[in-house]
């Protein structure tokens, strides 16, 4: 079987692509740190009057300390870097953001509606659940999101989707699973008293069995 | 703190001289004490919510308490605590840094101080409030913090504490920079000044346009409130013009609260490695880029919230961008150490420790800007530990370092430094026990108040571990603070060898109360400092011109009318019979020429040689009333771009407000700049007759207009158009109503300038108080030349 695409993976690829290059760039910086540190430390300090070292040490700037290259070096080396990161980041949302990149020519679309406190997921055929959604395994799911009080945001952890759900606007997200089982949506933006018990579940089933209850 | 205010103040009681002070050092003080003691207030509410959150299921806190625990915990930290916290040192520091003997405004400062104070009672009354205080979370997003949702009295209480406390920073932000422009002492060039000075000029000059716009999106909240306008009600207006206009404050924000710390932490470097800051320039121009780079981020806090695709990728972009000029001043800080002799001091600890955590901090940032991961991340814990690993780490923790480094300034004494160590691995232990693990719940939305995922249980208990150690730190800050007040030793002028680095370390610990006994200083071209001596002495040892009532009863009618206004009627009265009594003490005193502010006449005043204190104190806060007026018409636009989509109807030219009325009070308003104008000139040329008939006119056509705009209100009012009608009349009546209100001020003062001036106050040719008018009626006028068009004409 081919392998679906999800949104997960291009997340957590995602992810681990920003994480090696922060790790390697804070390691630098704090290998430079502790160098630095360690190297320039004197234990019992009585400058003489003469030290050379003070000369500079004064009110202002320093003629001497600081350059241009430095400063060009950062700034051009942190360029290149971020052109990296952000060129497989427009990919990744991209293909997060645009159902059509699921290569399912006819993907599920399901309204949400977030409320104080809840969410009601509405069928194209009308059938109507509030706290549960259940969807075929395989299958793409568009989510139109909106709200009817007050702002919230939608989010399957699981899926790493996630979009506010603002009374009077519309925003979309997809997923897909490929696993059968219980996946967790919550709300994300405070909403009030309930906020913390805005738990809903994406129920995901067979296609046959969601098939038979679909039409049932 | 133990020398009290006898010391600085003198004066027959120290109560009264505490009260009643002027002193730039003593503010700097009573800063630092109300801003650690808010710091413990919002931490201990955020202990009883770590302890809510350590277990899954937990029923320590309510859903109710915690989210107000959480609300007055984030406002505090943020607004109560980080800033003012630099400003303590700042009032102490940044004039003696730049060779002045006060600010330029003592008055100003004390009145900053005061204000900074009532609003911190008020934000804490509204705890008590019947219904509780604001449970919205800090970035109160709307509808929710509407009165339909969210009617508790004590919620329209912290949005008008903090409408106080963000006046009392705009007076003081407005005092920084004249004071910092015009008050540096001969030879001392911009970039003279040490880091410390340096970054809180760029603070304050972010400060000066982010606290008014944020005032923006609050008034519209408090009219919202207490008058039932419809900004966020509306579909119009909506969730999106809060989130728009609160981010653009938003982001600034938190520079604002990074580069004290920060920039103190770059001279503790400089000074413990006994190196000059290595390219101090590029630190500076960072500063500044990085500043106007927070212009154009704010929409990396509503990636979510529906925004077009490619604005999206744009501020993904912006957003980057900005780690670059903090990636040029922390390796400047590692450059500058390079060939020093590095002695490892408790400040030098914690400026180090400080640096490690904000570049763990940055790094974070990196994955929230990215518009793909910001999916994963936004509204979850990964988020918290960003911005504290930002804000504490960076900002605080470097705000530590720096109340370590001056301590035996302000104080006179010294601190253990066996037990400051102790302290600092106590810190950076309860620190990332705290806070890294928070990154590692990135599945976990942040404000709730329980989870049922069993899963994040453990990572929650760690945390809550990692919150009482670090509790534990700031309780061992406060024990090694108070022994040193009792029994540190005493401390030499120089205990860091700083000296040749900045002036306050060439002068006694703790300073006399003009900062100079050796007279004034003054700088070489390559930075070595001498003395110019004076002979005579400083203004009057024995009579205290510079204390003043004033400031402090303002401040106590303000508080009086905060909480009365939301919880008892005559409490209001009472409050602004006070305030009134101040501002009418404070003019009179002037009038009587009874306080005398201590400038000297030389100094550096690059690029600002031409103006004076005062017009460059107006210029500096229009500038800020610019920044408030500016969001409330980009509301205005948005608004209206909105109604396309939604197909509200605004009213045409003329239906709703007569186009003759409008037109007639723009002639009268633009007539009466010209009457300031000339008012002006003839003070100048110290004409006394032609200024009294020029102001006496410009009175009266102010009076004029305000006579036409209540008729129109009241004409509107009869025929029912009020404020909650629709969008279009809360735009007009609020925008309108502002105008008024500053024109209105205007109006107050000219009776005190016509007495004055016929007085002969003016006959010299010196006329600050004429010119000060001049420019803010000038930027009244203008304001009116932009409401004009938009609800007459178009
Ligand atoms: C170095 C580069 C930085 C980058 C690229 C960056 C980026 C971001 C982004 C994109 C967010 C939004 C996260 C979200 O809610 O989805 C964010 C949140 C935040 N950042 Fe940063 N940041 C940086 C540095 C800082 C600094 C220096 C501070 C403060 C000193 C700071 C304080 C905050 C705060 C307070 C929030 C959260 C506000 C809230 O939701 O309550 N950040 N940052
Ligand atoms: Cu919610
Ligand atoms: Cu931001």
């Amino acid at each position: 079987m081919v392998e679906l695409l999800t949104t997960e993976t291009i997340w957590y690829s995602l992810f681990w692509f920003y994480l090696m290059a922060a790790v390697t760039i804070s390691a630098l910086v704090f290998g430079f740190m502790t160098f630095v540190v360690l190297r320039y430390r004197t234990k019992s300090r009585n400058p003489a009057p003469s030290d050379p070292i003070d000369e500079d040490f004064r009110l202002g700037v320093s003629p001497k300390r600081g350059g241009v290259i430095p400063v060009l070096v950062i700034v051009g080396g942190l360029a290149v870097l971020f052109f990296g990161l952000t060129l497989s980041t427009f990919h990744a949302n991209e293909v997060m953001e645009d159902v059509s990149h699921s290569g399912d020519p006819a993907p599920l679309k399901i309204r949400v509606e977030g409320y104080q406190w809840g969410w009601i997921f509405v069928y194209p055929n009308g059938k109507k659940l509030d706290g549960e959604l259940i969807v075929p395994v395989g299958k793409a799911v568009q989510l139109e999101i909106t709200s009817r009080d007050v702002y919230h945001a939608f989010k399957a952890p699981d899926f790493k989707i996630m979009k506010d759900a603002i009374p009077g606007r519309l925003n979309y997200a997809w997923f897909r699973a490929v696993e059968e089982g219980e996946y967790l949506v919550q709300c994300y933006e405070l909403c009030g008293v309930g906020h913390a018990r805005m738990i809903a579940k994406i129920k995901a089933v067979d296609p046959g069995t969601f098939q038979n209850w679909y039409t049932s | 703190m133990s020398h009290g205010g006898n010391e600085h103040v003198g004066g027959p009681n120290p109560l009264i001289s505490w009260l009643f002070t002027t002193n730039h050092k003593n503010v700097g003080v009573l800063y630092l004490v109300t801003s650690l003691y808010f710091l413990v207030v919002a931490g201990v509410l955020a202990l009883t919510f770590r302890l809510q959150l350590s277990e899954p299921n937990n029923v320590i806190l309510g859903p109710d308490a915690y989210n107000r625990a959480m609300t007055l915990h984030g406002l505090f930290m943020l607004l109560w605590v980080t800033t003012p916290l630099g400003a303590a040192l700042a009032n102490y520091f940044v004039p003696i840094q730049i060779g002045a003997k006060d600010m330029a405004f003592p008055r100003l400062n004390a009145l900053s101080y005061w204000l900074y104070l009532s609003s911190g009672i008020v934000a804490l009354s509204s705890f008590f409030a019947p219904g509780g205080t604001a449970d919205w979370g800090w970035y109160t997003y709307q509808p929710l913090a509407s009165l339909r949702y969210s009617p508790q009295i004590g919620g329209s209480m912290m949005a008008f504490a903090l409408l106080l406390l963000l006046a009392s920073t705009t007076v003081g932000t407005v005092n920084f920079i004249v004071t910092i422009f015009r008050l540096r002492a001969p030879g001392m060039k911009i970039l003279n000044l040490p880091l410390f000075s340096l970054g809180w000029l760029a603070t304050n000059l972010i400060l000066l346009w982010a606290f008014p716009a944020f005032m923006a999106p609050l008034i519209l909240l408090v009219t919202d409130r207490l008058l039932g306008t419809v900004f966020y009600t509306s579909a119009e207006g909506g969730p999106l013009l809060w989130a728009h206009l609160f981010w653009f404050f938003g982001h600034p924000e938190v520079y604002i609260l990074l580069i004290p710390g920060l920039m103190a932490v770059g001279d503790i470097i400089a000074v413990s490695g006994r190196r000059a800051v290595y390219a101090k320039p590029a630190v500076w121009v960072a500063l500044l880029v990085a500043s106007f780079q927070s212009w154009v981020v704010w929409a990396h806090h509503m990636f979510q919230s529906g925004i077009h695709t490619g604005l999206r990728e744009a501020f993904n972009i912006t957003t980057e961008l900005i780690s670059i000029p903090f990636a040029v001043i922390v390796i400047a800080f590692l450059l500058t150490l390079v060939g020093g002799r590095i002695r490892i001091t408790t400040p030098m600890l914690f400026a180090l420790g400080s640096l490690a955590l904000f570049i763990i901090g940055g790094a974070s940032g990196v994955f929230n800007s990215s518009v793909a991961l910001n999916i994963g991340l936004h509204g979850t814990f990964w988020v918290v530990g960003h911005f504290h690993y930002t804000i504490v780490g960076g900002g605080i923790t470097g705000l530590v370092a720096a109340i370590y480094y001056f301590w035996p300034k302000m104080t006179g004494r010294l601190f253990s430094e066996t037990l400051g160590k102790i302290h600092f691995v106590v810190h950076m232990v309860g620190f990332n026990l705290l806070y890294f693990p928070m990154h590692m719940l990135f599945d976990m939305p942040r404000r709730v108040y329980t989870y049922v995922v069993e899963a994040w249980g453990p990572v929650n208990m760690v945390i809550t571990i990692g919150a009482f150690t670090f509790a534990a730190a700031w309780a061992l800050f406060f024990a090694i603070l108070f022994h040193s007040l009792a029994r540190g030793s005493k401390a030499p002028d120089d205990p860091w060898d700083a000296a040749p680095y900045s002036l306050e370390w060439n002068i006694p610990s703790p300073p006399p109360e003009f900062n100079f006994p050796h007279g004034i200083p003054s700088l070489s071209p390559t930075g070595k400092i001498s003395w110019i001596t004076t002979n005579g002495a400083s203004p009057s040892e024995h009579s205290h011109p510079h204390l003043s009532p004033w400031p402090f009863i303002v401040s106590v009618g303000t508080s009086l009318i905060g909480v009365g206004l939301f919880m008892s009627p005559p409490m209001t009265v009472l409050g602004l019979a006070a305030f009134v009594a101040a501002i009418v003490g404070w003019a009179y005193d002037d009038l009587k020429d009874r306080f005398k502010v201590v400038i000297e006449a030389i100094g550096e005043k690059w690029p600002f040689e031409r103006d004076n204190n005062f017009s460059l104190g107006m210029w500096t806060l229009v500038i800020g009333e610019v920044a408030l007026v500016g969001p409330i018409f980009s509301g205005y636009v948005f608004a209206r771009a909105n109604s396309l989509l939604t197909g509200f109807r605004w009213p045409a030219p003329g239906e709703v407000h007569p186009i003759e009325l409008g037109l007639l009070n723009t002639i009268i308003l633009t007539t009466s700049g010209l009457t300031a104008t000339l008012a002006y000139l003839a003070s100048k040329k110290g004409e006394r007759g032609r200024t009294v008939l020029s102001l006496t006119a410009t009175l009266a056509l102010g009076l004029a207009f305000l006579g036409i705009k209540a008729f129109e209100w009241w004409e509107l009012h009869a025929h029912g158009i009020t404020f909650g009608t629709d969008i279009a009349s809360s735009f007009y009546y609020v925008l309108t109503g502002i105008h008024a209100s500053h024109l209105l001020a205007g109006v107050l003062v000219l009776p005190y300038l016509i007495l004055k001036a016929h007085k002969g106050g003016y006959d010299g040719g010196k006329a600050p108080g004429i010119e000060m008018f001049a420019i803010y009626w000038g930027f009244v006028d203008i304001v009116w030349l932009f409401i004009f068009p938009s609800f007459y004409l178009l």
